[in-house]
């Protein structure tokens, strides 16, 4: 009798390794170090194997004196074992000691008015002129053009970028912690795509094991042991502040806080990779696309804790006919299920959740148990942060016209929103079409700020008579960032703008392939004369990646809102939904 | 803001200045003085004001007030410009060659910006309603893009059919509406005739076509509904630009003849010989 195969569906993601050329030799290796000799490969289901985890989801990364491992600032989507040697962190105050022009970022500097009246005569009569030096590097960074940033190409053919004299770094920078082999680091930045906060880089050769953040969950979730360590790593550096950073916890003294940090959940749901799955949802039916959002927290299930979101996005719905119908959405610092869990604490009516929660893409949320919120956080709560008594209705719901008139958003246009990922922007270009003479008054603008190259196009996805173009939306979760070989797109830490230094940009199209609004742009570029740059080698046209800047130069802000005389345009936060919802019912 | 907010109180703040401005006017005209020079420098010195809506719309990077209250300015004040131009003149008709030209000018002005304010609200709605949203520079390459399709369709009906009803009725009725942005005037007063007309007149051929014939007539009609949309397209948005052909030329106009009209007033009263 001949035995048939019996086939286990291994993750999707495992088509295209991590790291290819990760081989059984070295996933043995790794399985003798100190973080996995102790790790139980039985607790893994035969579809997540801890060898094919290892083997798919990580790769062994080489580096070299000086080089930058991740920089401060940059999105976070994997996490590093030290397998040999030793890297630093830079820990000096605010945004670290290293300056950014080591870093491949370029600090941006507000024009004077005489250099923005200058623009005038200044800018350019070709498309997308550069003032180029006469050599090209094979790195495709132009040498002298950030003078202190150092770049090479690795034996694999990337760009890597590096500190030149690592002691003379330490001696000018001795704010550091030096990490050594058996050393984990990046893992709450990678687990919560939260911005890295601090630059790490080589000291001497290192060898290390880049655990990309879907394997990183995983092992999580499977091995206790290092669930413990991240969870008790995030419990002491990070947890406090977003408890703090949060109203109704702000309140608490020192010991029921960390009743409270002790009782916290971190729960994560969906795919940091949705702006990939995105594209493919997007013109799905809409119930298919609702059934691809994992349900958090389901309406008429008891009210069992409170969901504070960390990052990403969430949907708030509540059926209707055979659908559901979205609420609301909402963002990181927000809150779901504290209205029921508050209302049944005041009048023991044992009322259910009044929503279903579902993560759009994905989210990461702090679970905080009933039974915490009610023996320590509502007892001290101040009686005006207390949300008022739900009105219960189990009878009807609600209809879309109500939700209208309840947050001044019609439900076709928070549908529109949530499916179409708006509201991941933070400055998102929404232009009303009723009231926009088509004058493009807003495209010169922006052209006459950037060297007579407008950085946006007047088109994009409309619902009913209002559009949002193709205008970059610095994104609460910017994935451009991720990537970026050089350092050049990046997001101003204080202010939120994300911009791509034009020096050190290699035109890897990295940030073009990622952003799933079409708001990047890659351009030829030309010299002060309008001849095309070439590549000496391949004579290739040199292309960069340009965007909106939010005009971050620019003394008056971003021109394009300003230069609308018809109130026809807006730059919108949409975690701002009282700005939004006014503007849409002026 | 609300509009409606916003306009009432420029509405109220607009009737206070001008009822403010008459009595003064009022008083100003019992000191026996002449206020034709008082009036006529403010009246100047207002349309300089008002010209300067287009130096802002070249000076984006500049915090200097964002362009829409630019433009309320512009309106208000323009408005109010019809009541100094009253007050300086008396409330007479002009005498001389000179004062009626420019009386002329600065009526034009006044009703090129009135009808442009107009268009400016009334437009755009109405483009939402009919056709893709195609910027206006590229509108006549779609349109020819679309031409070349309906010639393809032409071709194919040649070679599949044994008949020339198709490739005659396209030579003779359609090939003109393709070649180029037709019925401007229709589409802005809102008239579907021609459309109804061309449509018609290809149901009209179905009753002489074959079952393959009828498919490309089918398509063609589609293609005529598409261009038809471009074309309304097209013609707003070219309304939507054109009016300041007339309305920019007229301003620079007036201020020219205004500052002619000032040295003359001044020579004529003898200040400058």
């Amino acid at each position: 009798m001949v035995s048939t195969a019996r086939r286990i569906e291994k993750p999707q993601r495992w088509d295209t390794p991590f790291g290819p050329q990760m081989s059984e030799a070295d996933v043995n290796d790794v399985l003798g170090t100190a973080m996995f000799r102790d790790i139980d490969a039985d607790r893994f289901p035969r579809r997540l194997p801890l060898r094919g985890i290892l083997l798919n989801d990580t790769r062994i990364v080489r580096f070299e004196n000086g080089d930058i491992v991740v920089r401060r600032g940059d999105y976070g989507h994997s996490a590093f074992l030290i397998l040999s040697g030793a890297v630093h962190i830079d820990i000096g105050p605010g945004t670290g000691n290293i300056p950014d022009s080591l870093l491949g970022r370029k600090e941006t500097r507000r024009k004077s008015v005489f250099g923005a009246i200058a623009q005038l005569w200044r800018n350019s009569k070709w498309p997308e002129a550069r003032q180029l030096s006469s050599q090209r590097t094979d790195h495709g960074v132009a040498p002298g053009s950030t003078a202190d940033l150092n770049v090479r190409r690795t034996a694999d053919g990337d760009v890597q970028v590096f500190l030149q004299d690592v002691p003379q770094v330490l001696e000018h920078y001795p704010d550091t912690i030096r990490l050594e082999a058996g050393e984990i680091f990046g893992e709450i930045a990678a687990l919560g795509r939260t911005p890295r906060t601090a630059t790490v880089f080589a000291e001497g050769r290192a060898t290390l094991l880049e655990i990309r953040w879907q394997g990183l969950r995983e092992l999580r979730k499977y091995a206790p042991g290092l669930k413990k360590v991240i969870d008790e790593r995030y419990r002491q550096s990070s947890l406090e502040i977003h408890l703090r950073e949060t109203e109704i916890f702000d309140h608490l003294d020192q010991a029921h806080l960390d009743k409270v940090k002790a009782a916290t959940r971190f729960e994560t749901y969906g795919d940091f990779d949705w702006y990939g799955s995105y594209k493919q949802l997007v013109d799905k039916d809409p119930a298919e696309r609702l059934r691809s959002e994992p349900v958090i927290a389901q309406e008429g299930h008891y009210p069992n804790g409170i969901r504070l979101i960390r990052s990403g996005f969430v949907r708030v719905s509540k059926r209707f006919g055979d659908g559901h119908l979205t609420q609301r959405y909402l963002g990181r610092g927000q809150i779901h299920g504290f209205e029921e869990i508050a209302h049944n604490w005041r009048t023991d009516e044992g009322s259910p959740l009044q929503t279903t929660l579902r993560a759009v893409g994905y989210a990461d949320a702090l679970f905080v148990p009933t039974a915490i919120m009610e023996q320590y956080v509502l007892p001290t709560l101040p009686e005006h942060l207390l949300p008022p008594p739900l009105r219960v209705d189990t009878t009807q719901s609600p209809t879309p016209q109500e939700i209208e008139s309840e947050i001044g958003i019609s439900s076709a246009t928070l549908e529109f929103l949530v499916e179409k990922r708006i509201i991941n922007g933070t400055a998102s270009m929404i232009i009303n079409l009723d009231r926009c003479t088509r004058c493009d008054d807003c495209v010169r603008a922006c052209a006459a700020t950037h060297d007579n190259n407008p950085r946006f196009l007047r088109s994009g996805p409309q619902f009913g008579h209002y559009m949002v173009t193709n205008a970059c939306m610095h994104c609460r979760d910017p994935v451009c960032l991720i990537g970026c070989p050089t350092g050049a797109i990046s997001r101003n830490p204080d202010k939120g703008e994300v911009t791509i230094n034009d020096e050190t940009c290699i035109g890897c199209a990295t940030c073009y392939k990622n952003c799933p609004y079409d708001a990047i742009r890659m351009v030829q570029i030309r010299d002060g004369s309008g001849r095309a740059v070439l590549d000496d080698q391949t004579h290739a046209p040199i292309r960069k990646a340009t965007k909106c800047d939010l005009c971050a130069d620019q003394i008056g802000g971003p021109a394009c809102q300003r230069a609308c005389p018809h109130d026809a345009l807006i730059r919108a936060d949409m975690a701002d939904i009282d700005v939004l919802s006014n503007w849409f019912n002026r | 803001m609300e509009f409606a907010k916003r306009r009432n109180r420029l509405l109220t703040i607009l009737i206070v200045v001008a009822t403010l401005s008459w009595m003064a006017y009022a008083a100003y005209t019992t000191t026996l003085v002449d206020t034709r020079f008082f009036t006529g420098w403010v009246l100047l010195l207002l349309i300089v004001a008002l010209m300067l809506l287009n130096t802002r719309k070249k000076l984006p990077f500049l915090p200097i007030g964002d362009a829409s209250s630019w433009l309320q300015f512009h309106i208000y004040a323009g408005t109010f410009t019809v009541l100094l131009c009253l007050l300086h003149i008396g409330f007479r008709v002009p005498s001389g060659v000179m004062d009626n030209i420019l009386a002329l000018i600065l009526a034009g002005v006044l009703l090129s910006g009135f009808v442009g304010l107009s268009l400016t609200r009334r437009l755009p709605p109405r483009l939402a309603t009919r056709g893709n949203s195609v910027i206006f520079r590229r509108i006549p390459a779609s349109i020819r893009e679309i031409a070349r399709e309906v010639e393809d369709l032409v071709l194919e009906s040649v070679v599949e059919a044994d008949s020339k009803a198709i490739p005659d009725y396209y030579a003779k009725q359609l090939k003109a509406f393709f070649a180029r942005p037709r019925n401007l005037f229709s589409h802005i007063v809102e008239s579907d005739r021609p459309r109804r007309i061309l449509v018609s007149g290809i149901s009209e051929l179905h009753r002489f076509a074959s079952s393959r014939e009828k498919e490309i007539l089918q398509r063609i009609s589609e293609k005529v509904i598409e261009k038809n949309g471009l074309d309304y397209q097209y013609s707003l948005k070219l309304v939507l630009k054109g009016w300041l052909f007339v309305h920019i030329p007229l301003s620079y106009s007036l201020i020219l003849v205004a500052f002619l009209h000032t040295y003359l007033a001044y020579y004529f009263r003898g200040d400058l010989q």
